[in-house]
C-alpha cells in the first residue's frame, strides 16, 4: 500500500499506538520542553483512544494516579506535576477523571471552590489562574468544569453569561475579552459555554454560522480567522460551533474529511496541523474528533460542547444541548 | 505544534542529533530541578532571577515559571526599594520581554507579564508601548495578540491623559484598511470604534449621515477592489444593519448589539431605511454586472432584498422570486456550501407558497 493509498482512511491502529508512545520519547528535549502541557496530553491522548474504540491502551490507574498528582491544596491543578494551578488544567483534570469515571479519587468540593474563586464578581468574567488574566476561555473552561461537576451552583451564571456577551462582535463571532476580534477557538468556547448554561438563543446563529462556513477552504480544510491559513484543530472549533448551532451542513463534510487524512502521519501515526507537517497529540484528538463529528464509520459520537465522547456525558446525565 | 515540517531523517542523522540533545536535556533538566528547590525554599534573590531568564529564554510557554519570576520580583528586587530603584527594575524586564517578542510574537505569556510590569510601574511610558505595538502591527498586520494589546495600551493611554483616543485609532484603522483592504482584523477594530465616535462626538443629524456615507464609501472601494474577500462584506452587511439606528437615535451598546432594537428603530424611519436599502441595492448591483460570479455580491444582494422586503408592502413576490434565483445561482457557484443556500431558498419558497 502506498502513501497516498494510506491516507484514503483513518489509521487507527498507528494512532492508538502513537499516543502510547508519547510517553517513551524521554531522550527528545521537545518532551521536556512541553512538560506544562503533560496533564492536556493525557486528555487529548485519552479522548482520542476512547472515540477510537481503544480507551485501554492507556492504562486506567495509571491516568488517575498521575491527574491525581497534579492537584494542589487549594483544589486547582497544575499542567504536570508541581506546576502551579491553572483554570485550563483544572478542566482537562475534571474532563479526564470524568471519562475515567474516577471523580472519586479527588476532593470535588476544593475543585469547585478553586474554579468559583476564579469569578470575578463585579464583571462575571474568570481568570486564569491568581495572576489575573482574563478570556472567554476560562469563562468555557469554568462552565464547564462546573457543569460536569453539576456544582453550577457556586457561580453567578447570569454574569457570567453578561460577560460573555460583551465580547461577541459585528459578525456574531467573539473574542478573548471585550473589544477582541472574532476567532474559531473562541467561538467554541463561548458557543459552547453558552449551551452549557441555555443561552443559545443569544447568538446569531445564521450570522455566526456564515461566518463558521466561510471557514473552509478550496483544499477542504478550515481556517480560524479570514484570510489565514488551514489547520487541522479548526476542525473541531469551527465544526462543534456549528454543531450546536444546527448548521454542520453548511459545509462540504468529504471535502473536510479528506484534508484531515491527508494530514496523517502515514509512517509514525498521529495527526499534524496540515499535511506534511509533524504530527501531535492536540491535532490528532481534534482531527479524530473532528470526524467523529462529520460521522466518519467506526468512531464512537464525540458531544460538541464538552468535547467528551459522546456517552460519558449520556452517563453522567448531561442532556444533549442543541440550537432550537 | 503548529508549521514545522515533518522530516524523515536517516538513523545515521538520528543518531547524532539524540547524543547531542542528551547534554542539553541534562542542562534543561538541572535548571527546572533548581527551580523547583528555589521555590520550595522561597529563595527570591539574584539567581533566582537569573535561574528563571535562563528558562524562560528556552520556554516562554512554562507559565509557572512567569509566576515565580513575579514573585522573586515582589518578594525581593522590588521590595523595600526606592520608587526610582522599582522603575529601573521594571524596566529592565521590559527590555527582558522585548529580546523575547523577536522569537515569540504570539505568546500569550510574555504579553501578560509585560502588563503587568506596567501596571505595577508607578510611571509606565504608555506612549512607548503604542509606539512598539505600531511596529508588531507592522510586521504582522493580523497579529490579534498585538490588535488586543493595542486596545489594552490606547485604554491605559486614554485614562492617564484623561483625553479620548477614538478619532486617533479610528484613523489607524483608517491606514491599515487602506494598506490592505482583506485587513479584517482592522474592520473589527473599526465596528468597536466607529458608534464610539459618533457617541464621543455629539454629531447632529446631518454630520452623523456624512460619516456614514463616507464609511459606504470605504467599504465599497474594499469590495469593488477584491470581492472575493469577505472582510468588507461583512462589515457593510454591519453597517446597513446599523444605518437606521444611527440615523434616528444616538447609537448605544445594545441597540449595537440586539437586533430587536434595530427592528424598534425601524418604523421610527421607514422611508430613510428604504432609501438607504435601494441605494446599496443599486451599488451591489452594480458590482454584480462586473463580477456576475461573486458568491458574496449575489450573497449581499439576496441579505439587502430581504432586509427590504421586511420594509415596504409591494413587490414582495417579486422580490421571493428573485432571492430565490439568486440561492439556485449560488447553489451551482459555491459547491461547498450549497446546503446553505437551499436553507435560505427554502425559506422564500414556502413564502411564495404561502
Ligand atoms: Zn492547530
Amino acid at each position: 500500500m502506498d502513501t497516498s493509498e494510506k491516507q484514503n482512511r483513518l489509521l487507527v491502529d498507528l494512532h492508538v499506538k502513537y499516543i502510547q508512545s508519547l510517553d517513551t520519547k524521554k531522550d527528545d528535549l521537545e518532551y521536556w520542553l512541553t512538560e506544562h502541557l503533560r496533564l492536556s496530553g493525557v486528555y487529548w491522548g485519552l479522548t482520542a483512544l476512547d472515540l477510537l474504540n481503544s480507551i485501554d491502551a492507556l492504562k486506567k490507574e495509571d491516568v488517575v494516579k498521575y491527574v491525581v498528582s497534579c492537584q494542589h491544596d487549594n483544589g486547582g491543578f497544575g499542567g504536570h506535576i508541581g506546576h502551579d494551578p491553572h483554570l485550563t488544567y483544572t478542566l482537562y483534570a475534571v474532563q479526564i477523571l470524568v471519562i475515567e469515571d474516577a471523580l472519586d479519587a479527588v476532593n470535588v468540593d476544593k475543585i469547585v471552590e478553586y474554579v468559583a474563586s476564579c469569578q470575578d464578581r463585579d464583571t462575571g468574567a474568570f481568570t486564569g489562574d491568581e495572576w489575573g488574566e482574563i478570556d472567554t476561555r476560562f469563562s468555557y473552561c469554568a462552565l464547564s468544569c462546573l457543569s460536569l461537576l453539576k456544582r453550577l451552583d457556586a457561580i453567578n451564571v447570569p454574569k457570567a453569561v453578561e460577560f460573555i456577551m460583551l465580547c461577541k462582535n459585528f459578525d456574531g463571532g467573539f473574542g478573548v475579552s471585550p473589544g477582541a476580534e472574532s476567532h474559531a477557538g473562541q467561538i467554541f468556547c463561548c458557543v459552547g459555554a453558552l449551551a452549557i448554561v441555555n443561552s443559545l438563543h443569544l447568538v446569531d446563529a445564521d450570522l455566526l454560522g456564515w461566518w463558521l462556513c466561510e471557514r473552509q477552504l478550496k483544499n477542504g480544510g478550515l481556517n480560524g480567522r479570514p484570510e489565514k491559513l488551514e489547520d487541522v484543530c479548526y476542525s473541531w472549533w469551527v465544526l462543534s460551533a456549528l454543531s450546536i448551532l444546527g448548521r454542520l451542513h453548511w459545509i462540504n463534510k468529504e471535502k473536510l474529511i479528506e484534508f484531515v487524512l491527508v494530514a496523517q502521519d502515514s509512517e509514525g501515526g498521529g495527526i499534524a496541523d496540515r499535511p506534511g507537517d509533524m504530527a501531535d497529540v492536540f491535532h490528532t484528538l481534534f482531527g479524530i474528533a473532528g470526524l467523529s463529528l462529520l460521522g466518519y464509520p467506526d468512531l464512537k459520537p464525540v458531544d460538541p460542547v464538552y468535547c467528551l465522547p459522546k456517552h460519558v456525558v449520556q452517563r453522567i446525565g448531561l442532556a444533549e444541548r442543541y440550537h432550537v | 505544534m503548529h508549521g514545522r515540517k515533518r522530516v524523515k531523517p536517516s538513523a545515521e542523522v538520528e543518531k547524532l542529533r539524540k547524543e547531542k540533545e542528551v547534554t542539553k536535556i541534562k542542562e534543561y533538566r538541572n535548571l527546572v530541578e533548581s527551580y523547583f528547590q528555589k521555590k520550595d525554599k522561597k529563595e527570591f534573590d539574584n539567581d533566582a532571577l537569573a535561574l528563571t531568564t535562563k528558562i524562560l529564554s528556552q520556554n516562554p510557554d512554562f507559565y509557572s515559571i512567569w509566576n515565580f519570576r513575579r514573585l522573586i520580583l515582589l518578594n525581593g528586587l522590588l521590595k523595600e526599594c526606592s520608587e526610582e530603584d522599582k522603575q529601573q527594575t521594571l524596566s529592565t524586564e521590559l527590555v527582558f520581554l522585548q529580546e523575547l517578542f523577536q522569537l515569540n510574537p504570539k505568546s500569550y505569556w510574555i504579553f501578560n507579564h509585560r502588563r503587568w510590569c506596567l501596571e505595577t510601574m508607578q510611571n509606565p511610558d504608555w506612549d512607548k508601548e503604542l509606539q512598539l505595538v505600531g511596529k508588531f502591527l507592522e510586521l504582522d498586520a493580523r497579529n490579534f495578540h498585538a490588535w488586543d494589546y493595542r486596545r489594552y495600551v490606547t485604554s491605559k493611554l486614554s485614562c492617564t491623559t484623561e483625553t479620548s483616543l477614538t478619532q486617533i485609532e479610528f484613523d489607524f484603522t483608517t491606514t491599515k484598511i487602506n494598506q490592505n483592504f482583506s485587513n479584517y482584523s482592522a474592520w473589527h477594530q473599526r465596528s468597536k470604534l466607529l458608534p464610539l465616535l459618533i457617541k464621543e462626538k455629539n454629531l447632529d443629524e446631518q454630520e452623523k449621515k456624512k460619516l456614514i456615507d463616507k464609511e459606504f464609501e470605504l467599504v465599497k472601494a474594499a469590495f469593488y477592489t477584491d470581492p472575493d474577500d469577505q472582510s468588507a462584506w461583512l462589515y457593510h452587511w454591519w453597517l446597513v444593519a446599523q444605518g437606521s439606528i444611527i440615523s434616528t437615535s444616538q447609537m448605544n451598546e445594545e441597540s449595537k448589539e440586539s437586533s430587536n432594537s434595530l427592528n424598534q428603530n425601524l418604523s421610527i424611519n421607514t422611508s430613510e431605511r428604504i432609501e438607504l436599502l435601494q441605494r446599496e441595492i443599486n451599488v451591489v448591483r452594480e458590482l454584480l454586472e462586473l463580477e456576475p460570479d461573486s458568491k458574496y455580491c449575489l450573497q449581499t444582494l439576496a441579505n439587502l432584498l430581504s432586509e427590504l422586503k421586511s420594509n415596504v408592502k409591494e413587490d414582495s413576490k417579486k422580490i421571493d422570486d428573485e432571492i430565490v434565483t439568486i440561492c439556485d445561482r449560488l447553489i451551482k457557484i459555491d459547491k461547498f456550501r450549497t446546503k446553505r443556500y437551499e436553507d435560505l431558498r427554502s425559506k422564500f419558497i414556502s413564502n411564495q407558497q404561502g
